[in-house]
């Protein structure tokens, strides 16, 4: 272990990798910071950049957009009582109560500190946790991969929002995407029409850049048109400065940060919860902790931002140990790690010690370089907050192209990419979550190929998923997941009925 | 008709189309194996199940919150979370669908006659259908950004981008 620390040290501290890493995350905080843009947009902008470079500054500046792009957030949840991206919803509750009262500043700061505190727990979580879940999961065969896989798949349902069915019709329709292409076990065509180009099957990457950057681009175009010739006043918020916690107020949150980024950093590790849930399930702690939170304290500020950069970390853990995303962000850096010729599973730990290493130690680095970029730059960002977003949306229009294109030099994954575009628009608009077909399309060719390869093993007796211990356990844990939401309001009007007839 | 049940019928039929290419599948020679038809036909079993169900549930309708006396912590922390969001801006379907209709024929074009060209054009009917001057402002800024990129990728990263089948 020692030898890879030495290693990863060495490639992780190199100019280049530094340099991107620090573009990687100005470019998170800033796309984080403004309303209505995602970092899984400035993600999927920075793949297409990704292809000329060695995977670690590659995987590098990615990281950066994921952190930043988690702590930036918190800036204009502050200062506009918007929040930058879903997971800092829960931080607008106080610091924008905070800001009303003229400590902005304070906020700011508090908000900050939170998030490298979060950022950090969560590494050294997962610096202790991910080799020995590698170490398991190298003995894992096809039933037990097929298991993992249901399991990860099963998450669908949380990442389905209040709508289940369609959650679950989205997810399905992206597993039928996947059988498009050359069977897994034959090797024979499957719906390819006769086209060349649909033989290595639907790419993930055109369907991700498709279906995250294209409706926001025209929804983007559109608010334009709409807001066309009014001016909105904008407040003055030139003299913000972020103020850091004295010791007495870090004294005083620390165990609440701690329990929120552990949290965070627990719902992260599993597949489909994410950062809103955590930073709410963290601001409902800091409510405990101080019964004045929602009228403007530190409490309300921290214990959110610790615990969604608590899940930054924890949602590296099923990535990089089995290789399972847990949402839209993390789906998009597997894709990248695909393209650099890596695969996340337990193997990588093994063939590539070093890199995963230098990538543990990428993130701390990253972790301070927000400390000190969001501290000092918070007069950057608040101008940032006014920046024209279509111009910005006009040039992550040409580079998706470019990041379509350049994949495969395969013009057919620029049709794929727009035809996805429109179908993620079509479902955002009917409220049919994107990210379940994305996890579906990410996992799909990996359920099938193991499922059959398992029969094929036992002679096609279903028996062998039983047998396995470990495939026994993921797909139990996998089928309660999937029934539960069912059986939720039936339990809950039963146990309000009891409750009626006992008082 | 409400768009739920559209939405599943337009999925029945698709489903039904599918399950008809997947007849056309060949059977497997390998023992125990299911074979290609297997798996697509276990979706598509699911797939017509959940849009069957779709089509016997309600549109979604802004519900007003109510608090009830069995709210625990997690329902205030859930609370919390609806209070903060906010509603986003629907606009016209059709606004939209044109706007995608440009950008596919600035796709065409960039088949065509190659990256430049048709993101130029893609982009300026784009910018001028959302109310910018044709000119000078969205041919110019359209031209801008695709040539910076263009030097970017294909000059710096050397990153091949499409040249165009017609040259």
């Amino acid at each position: 272990m020692l030898d890879y620390l030495v290693q990863g040290l060495t490639i992780a501290l190199s100019f280049q990798n530094l340099l991107f890493m620090l573009f990687g995350t100005v470019l998170g905080l800033v796309f984080a910071a403004i309303p209505g843009l995602t970092f899984s947009t400035a993600l999927i902008l920075l793949i297409p950049l990704t292809f000329g470079l060695e995977a670690v500054p590659a995987i590098s500046v990615l990281l950066g957009v994921y952190a930043g792009g988690m702590s930036g957030g918190s800036i204009s949840a502050i200062l506009l009582g918007i929040p930058g991206t879903p997971s800092a919803a829960a931080t607008v509750i106080d610091g924008y109560a905070m800001a009303k009262k003229g400590e902005a500043g304070k906020a700011l700061g508090m908000a900050v500190y939170a998030s490298v505190f979060g950022g950090i727990f969560s590494l050294l979580v997962l610096m202790l946790v991910a080799p020995q879940l590698a170490s398991v999961a190298i003995k894992f065969g096809p039933p037990e991969i097929f298991a993992l896989v249901v399991f990860g798949l099963s998450t669908i349902v949380s990442l389905s929002g209040t709508d289940i069915v369609k959650g679950l019709l989205a997810g399905l329709f992206g597993l039928l995407l996947c059988t498009v292409g050359l069977d897994p076990v034959m090797g024979l065509q499957r719906y390819t029409f006769g086209q060349a180009g649909l033989m290595v099957g639907i790419g993930i990457m055109p369907v991700m850049i498709g279906m995250f950057a294209l409706p926001e681009i025209i929804d983007t175009f559109l608010r334009a048109k709409k807001n066309q010739g009014l001016k909105q006043e904008e407040p003055k918020r030139d003299k913000v400065k972020a103020a850091f916690p004295s010791f007495k107020e870090m004294g005083k949150t620390f165990f609440l940060l701690i329990k929120s980024a552990a949290i965070g950093t627990g719902l992260g590790a599993i597949p489909g919860t994410g950062g809103p849930v955590a930073s709410f399930l963290a601001y409902d702690q800091a409510k405990r902790t101080n019964p004045l939170s929602g009228t403007g304290t530190i409490e309300g500020v921290g214990a959110p931002e610790s615990a969604n950069n608590g899940v930054t970390g924890g949602a590296l853990i099923p990535l990089l140990t089995l290789g399972i995303p847990g949402d839209s962000a993390t789906a998009i850096m597997l894709g990248a790690f695909l393209i650099h010729g890596l695969a996340p599973g337990p193997l990588l730990f093994q063939n590539y010690g070093d890199l995963v290493y230098a990538i543990f130690i990428s993130i701390l680095i990253i972790y301070i370089m927000v400390l000190v970029i969001q501290f000092y730059g918070i007069r950057l960002f608040v101008k940032v907050l006014d920046f024209p977003k279509v111009n910005l949306m006009v040039v992550i229009l040409a580079v998706s192209v470019i990041g379509a294109f350049a994949i495969n030099l395969n013009f057919s994954d620029v049709i794929i990419m727009f035809f996805s575009g429109v179908l993620g628009y079509l479902m955002k608009r009917f409220d049919f979550p994107v990210t379940p077909l994305i996890l579906a399309l990410v996992l799909g060719y990996s359920i099938e190929d193991n499922f059959r390869k398992s029969l094929v093993f036992s002679g096609g007796s279903l028996d062998i998923f039983i047998k396995k211990p470990v495939s026994l356990v993921f797909l139990t844990l996998a089928m309660i997941i999937l029934v539960a939401p069912f059986l939720r309001p039936w339990l809950e009007k039963r146990f309000r009925l009891k409750k009626k007839a006992l008082s | 008709m409400k768009h739920n049940r559209i939405i599943a019928v337009i999925l029945l039929i698709f489903i039904g189309w599918w399950a008809y290419l997947t007849t056309q599948l060949p059977e497997t020679t390998m023992p125990g194996e299911p074979g290609p038809k297997f798996f697509p036909a276990v979706i598509l079993g699911l797939m017509a199940v959940f849009s069957v169900l779709l089509f016997f549930t309600k549109d979604k309708k802004d519900t007003a919150m109510v608090k009830t006396d069995e709210t625990d912590d997690t329902d205030d922390a859930e609370d919390a979370e609806k209070e903060v969001e906010k509603k986003e801006e629907v606009f016209p379907i059709f606004s939209a669908l044109k706007l995608f209709a440009v950008f596919f024929v600035g796709i065409v074009l960039v088949y065509f006659l190659g990256f430049n060209i048709g993101m130029i054009f893609g982009l300026t009917v784009m910018l001028w259908m959302i109310g910018w001057r044709l000119f000078p402002r969205a041919i110019l800024f359209s031209a801008a950004v695709t040539l910076a990129v263009y030097f970017l990728f294909d000059w710096l990263l050397k990153i091949p981008l499409p040249k165009g089948s017609l040259f």
